[in-house]
């Protein structure tokens, strides 16, 4: 499961600004949901970089934006070194057989009146990947390489369960070759058994493909199993990114912790969480002002309130937005512990 | 259980006879229609004497055997008129529904796909239209232009445009942010692409209601504009044209008035059958598709 060393950026977003227009009632003045404040991330070659964090956090239109399925405000998207953010359709489109992505509802994502024969050759015609008379024995190369017998082919997708049918997606965005995917909560959906199945496949498909994964998700078990590095959001930002292991076994943000102390953990002897994840996500459209994690904080402190913390370099590849942290990072820590 | 492939036509053929015999209003409606259909096609057969032939000895004629409906004021056939008026009635409503399906559809998917200008500007246009009554449009298309099949035509395909523009717009809407229509623009389909192979496919059902529910009121229109004398010129055979001509005469030979609008009423009335049983029989959406 160690998959070769990263080298180089693939996709990289550079401050990236998303909002959306909330719906206005008569007369009340325009609110905007800021779902991305100043999001920077960087998927290297080769590399599964996670994106955790609560639901509307900003997570998904993070991804999609990066794939440009929504259109970021302000900052700039590139893609193995060139910069596409205002890549025109008709390129755009052709960039899209290098970046693929995987959706979180397999019920949802694929066309109910298409076969999956239908819905795999579409693609496989649409971007020319093999000349039409081969499009059969791809067609069967992909049902097979994602676990599926061939008869599954002449079937309409609800003919399947929830983890043949994201096998089915995921055969889609297999089909054009993609050297990135953005795999969207692509196992949330599902069963434990068949989440395992399914990352497992995706595990497959990176070592023998040297596929490139952003993996979004809010289970931080999956995170710290599947993928290299992650990035942990918070309302519209981000608080800390850093190495799997070292960002959950030793957070340096305080919403880190909070968020690992509130996941599950298999073994029942260990400790539970000594702090409870208290408080409600505050509105997406008036986040606090300061750091927007301060009203929930139980360190906060006047400077909290009132300034962003600005994103400093932790050292070994971690950085975390947090006032609190000191280059010994050991202040906030004793408190927990 | 496995399904064959099969092909898209074939596909459509079994779903549009299944649809077809969901209920007794649609079968009731559709064998009905299908009669009048039947008499148009087979009119040189089916009537009993040329439709233009004037006969002035036998003119207001009553029901006989001769003339099983009587016969009109220049001793003309009713029944053969009518049988042939069917022709008129049924090649302008079904050419003006048709037209306006194809481009009320097109304009309705593209503005609630696109969204944007193209959106606002289809909306308007359709806002336009929609605030004049069809007959109004019809009668204001025809005035301008005269009163020729093709006009007649284009006129009431403009009145209907409007309605199939609203009723693709809606449900595309819903549609575009569905995870698979997003799916389409995520693997690189082109906008066209995935209106017309995703999104037409997925809503066609409102759209067909639709289009026999108008197709009623379309040969309503045409019947109209010819009562009011904006028809196919005489002496070509029209049901409203042959109203029109009873009505002069409708205190002594009530029958000439009668029996036309009889026919308007079965076609109006086999069509409101089949629009009401698919209504019933798609809108539930009882059955998952396929």
């Amino acid at each position: 499961m160690t998959p070769p060393a990263p080298r180089g950026p693939l996709l990289e977003g550079f401050n990236l600004t998303k909002t959306f227009e909330a719906r206005r009632r008569m007369g009340a003045p325009r609110a905007r949901v800021h779902a991305l404040d100043d999001v920077s991330l960087t998927v290297a070659y080769r590399e599964t970089l996670g994106l955790v964090g609560e639901s509307g956090c900003g997570k998904s239109t993070a991804g999609r934006t990066l794939l440009r399925l929504l259109e970021p405000d302000a900052g700039s998207i590139w893609f193995d070194g060139e910069d596409i953010t205002h890549a025109v359709p008709r390129h755009m489109r052709a960039l899209r057989k290098r970046l693929q992505i995987i959706f979180q509802d397999p019920y949802a994502s694929l066309d109910p009146r298409m076969t999956v024969y239908e819905t795999l050759a579409e693609v496989l015609r649409v971007h020319n990947v093999c000349p039409r008379r081969e499009i059969p024995a791809r067609v069967a190369e992909l049902l097979d390489t994602v676990g599926l017998p061939p008869s599954a082919a002449g079937r309409y997708p609800h003919a399947f369960s929830g983890g043949q049918r994201q096998r089915i997606g995921i055969a889609r965005s297999l089909s054009v070759a993609p050297d990135l995917i953005v795999a969207d909560e692509a196992v949330s959906a599902l069963d434990v058994s068949i989440q395992a199945q399914i990352l497992e496949l995706l595990a497959r498909l990176r070592e023998k493909r040297g596929l490139s994964y952003l993996f979004i998700s809010h289970d931080l078990g999956v995170v710290r199993y599947f993928c290299q590095r992650a990035v942990v959001m918070y309302l519209g930002r981000i608080v800390e990114s850093g190495p799997v292991a070292a960002l959950f076994d030793a957070p340096l943000h305080p919403y880190t912790r909070m968020l690992r102390q509130a996941s599950p953990v298999p073994d029942p002897v260990q400790a539970r969480a000594t702090v409870q994840v208290t408080g409600e996500v505050p509105s997406p459209l008036a986040p606090p002002p300061g750091c927007h994690f301060h009203p929930r904080c139980p360190l906060a402190t006047a400077i909290c309130r009132q300034e962003r913390p600005a994103m400093r370099d932790a050292g070994g590849g971690r950085l975390v937005a947090c006032h609190l942290y000191r280059e010994e990072g050991k202040e906030g820590q004793a408190s927990f512990s | 259980m496995p399904r064959p492939a099969g092909s898209a036509a074939g596909r459509l053929a079994r779903k549009l006879w299944r649809i077809a015999t969901a209920n007794i209003t649609i079968e009731a409606g559709i064998v009905l229609f299908l009669l009048v259909v039947a008499v148009a096609v087979f009119a040189p057969l089916i009537a009993t004497h040329d439709p233009l032939d004037q006969d002035l000895f036998e003119r207001l004629g009553t029901p006989s055997t001769e003339h099983w409906l009587g016969t009109d004021s220049f001793g003309r056939d009713i029944f053969s008129r009518i049988v042939f008026g069917a022709r008129i009635s049924l090649v302008i409503g079904l050419s003006a529904v048709l037209t306006a399906m194809v481009v009320g559809s097109f304009l309705g998917v593209l503005s609630g796909y696109l969204g944007g200008w193209v959106d606002q500007l289809v909306g308007q246009a359709t806002n336009i239209l929609l605030a004049f009554p069809s007959l109004i449009l019809g009668l204001m298309v025809v005035a301008f232009l005269g009163p020729s099949m093709i006009n007649l035509i284009a006129a009431i395909a403009l009145a209907t445009v409007p309605q199939f523009v609203r009723v693709a717009r809606a449900p595309t809407v819903a549609l575009r942010d569905r995870d698979y229509i997003q799916a389409c623009r995520a693997l690189g389909f082109s906008p066209l692409r995935t209106m017309l192979r995703h999104v037409l496919p997925n809503i066609w059902p409102e759209i067909l209601v639709m289009a026999t529910l108008w197709l009623a009121t379309a040969i309503r229109v045409e019947a109209s504009l010819a009562f009011i004398g904006l028809g196919v010129k005489p002496p070509t055979p029209t049901w409203g044209g042959m109203i029109r001509e009873g009505f002069e005469n409708i205190l002594t030979s009530l029958w000439l008035a009668i029996f036309p609008s009889l026919a308007i009423l079965v076609v109006v009335f086999a069509l409101n059958l089949i629009g009401d049983g698919l209504r019933d029989a798609l809108d539930p959406r009882l059955r998952k598709d396929e």
